[in-house]
């Protein structure tokens, strides 16, 4: 009988090792019913905090790190009836700007989060600011992941993320793509901006803190009146 | 492929894959490295093993198509290159051209692998991550090559009547606005073959491409030292 440290190290490894029939093996075998499903999900999730590691320091691939996810994922698929409420992670809305059509970059962020806890709505491509709107009120989600690959479609990330500030001052947008950088994404009004799905989890985590720090400050340009605005404070103080 | 007029445009070609230039070794070799294994980091075994699935199915669904047309250039000023019926704005292009053995005649083409990679990658056909960035990258490289073989293609024909080419280029690349997409599918028509222009300049489905490439009747030059008014220069190449 292995102990128990080892099952959720095998977990753990597992995942950092891309095996996502290995995960699924080890949860048939039964033995994970004698853990408590937090220590599970953090083995797990300490699988794919290594591969990220490996990924940041160019010792493994894309492909390599997304086996990571995949494993992660099909651990928390078996997990999921033992899991209350997704972890406290909040909802978060995920679509590509209208007018472009590179999806898999958003997805590639969608499933990261997928398996970190979050409850993803997938918007896909294709979709304006009216649709990320409504998205945003009926999932009563507060996130918003934006993406955008070429720059030919920044106006209408500009757009959508105005649109969407105006109509749910209370959703945290972040946006990535390789249209963007920090500055671009800073200058549109984004709350963030991952470059990779490596900067992601400390993005969000800087996201969190701030959210409840009230220290927040978000400098943009309104281009509607043509000035730079700074906002201080939390959103419902300022 | 036809005279150089551009009022007699070549008919939609469908291109055969020839093995040697999609198939087999060389491209899984080209697969291995676009995914960033060789030089620091060796391929595991599995991931050699999803490369060669994910070249397989994409090789197996694709239907590709290409639509080309010759048309002679009328002038090269500062900022563009001007043929009958389509104009490039590209300063560096212009200015390379220029420098490059006076080209008269320019190749539009466009091409698609179709819509089926598209939709082996959508998130509706599977939900694992890792499969639908193999089949993204895999159907990228194809794309990629097939164009190469295309280019050698109208490269040789033109060879035969005394042309030389220069390098091809797409919109988007270089200083090449994706503005110029546009001025490419007026001229080209390649919804013949399938392939939709949205309004940001991306293509439907994604796995297309379009490019030109300039035809010199001299040889370009292979250093820059006949443009270069330092004669006596001691690094001066003739």
């Amino acid at each position: 009988m292995p102990s128990a440290a080892s099952i959720l190290e095998d977990l753990s490894r597992a995942v950092f090792a891309g095996q996502p029939e290995e995960v699924l093996r080890i949860f048939r075998t039964g033995e994970t019913e004698a853990f408590e499903a937090p220590s599970l999900l953090s083995a797990l999730t300490s699988g794919l905090h290594e591969a990220r590691k490996k990924l940041a320091a160019a010792a493994a691939t894309v492909a390599e790190f997304l086996l990571s996810v995949d494993a992660l994922h099909a651990g928390v698929g078996c997990l999921k009836p033992r899991l209350s409420e997704p972890q406290n992670k909040p909802r978060v809305v995920i679509g590509v700007v209208q007018g472009d059509v590179h999806e898999l970059g958003a997805e590639i962020i969608a499933g990261v989060m997928d398996a970190m806890g979050y409850s993803v709505l997938r918007l896909g491509t294709g979709k304006g600011p009216d649709q990320f709107i409504e998205a945003l009120n009926s999932s009563r989600a507060k996130l918003l992941g934006l993406s955008s690959m070429m720059t030919t479609t920044l106006p209408a990330m500009r757009e959508t993320i105005e649109r969407c500030r105006r109509a749910c001052p209370d959703v945290r947008i972040m946006v990535g793509g390789a249209a963007l950088d920090s500055s671009i994404a800073q200058t549109m009004g984004a709350d963030g901006y991952a470059a990779s799905v490596v900067e992601l989890p400390d993005e969000l985590e800087r996201l969190e803190a701030l959210a409840g720090s009230g220290e927040e400050e978000r400098k943009y340009t309104d281009y509607e009146r043509k000035i730079q605005v700074i906002e201080k404070g939390s959103r419902h103080g300022a | 492929m036809g005279p150089d007029r551009p009022d007699e445009f070549e008919p939609p070609e469908i291109l055969q894959i020839p093995p040697t230039v999609v198939g087999g070794d060389p491209i899984e070799e080209k697969f291995l490295k676009r995914l960033g294994y060789g030089k620091k980091i060796d391929t595991p075994r599995h991931i050699r093993a999803l490369s060669s699935s994910a070249i397989k199915q994409v090789l197996a669904s694709i239907e590709p198509k290409a639509i080309v047309a010759f048309t002679p250039i009328s002038s090269i000023s500062k900022d563009a290159i001007h043929a009958c019926g389509v104009s490039v704005e590209s300063p560096l292009w212009a200015d390379l051209a220029r420098r490059s053995g006076h080209p008269i005649t320019m190749a539009v083409l466009a091409l698609t692998l179709g819509p089926l990679p598209d939709q082996d990658i959508a998130y509706e056909k599977t939900m694992n991550l890792t499969d639908r960035f193999m089949l993204h990258e895999a159907a990228a490289l194809v794309v990629e090559l097939l164009a190469d073989d295309l280019s050698e293609r109208l490269e040789n024909h033109k060879r035969v009547q005394g042309l030389h080419p220069l390098h091809r280029f797409s919109p988007g690349y270089c200083d090449i606005p994706l503005a110029v997409q546009a001025a490419f599918f007026h001229f080209l028509n390649p919804p013949l073959i399938g392939i939709r222009l949205c309004d940001s300049g991306a293509m439907i489905p994604s796995k297309s491409l379009t490019a030109a490439i300039l035809f010199a009747p001299d040889p370009p030059a292979l250093s820059p030292c006949p443009q270069c008014d330092r004669q006596g220069c001691r690094h001066r190449r003739n």
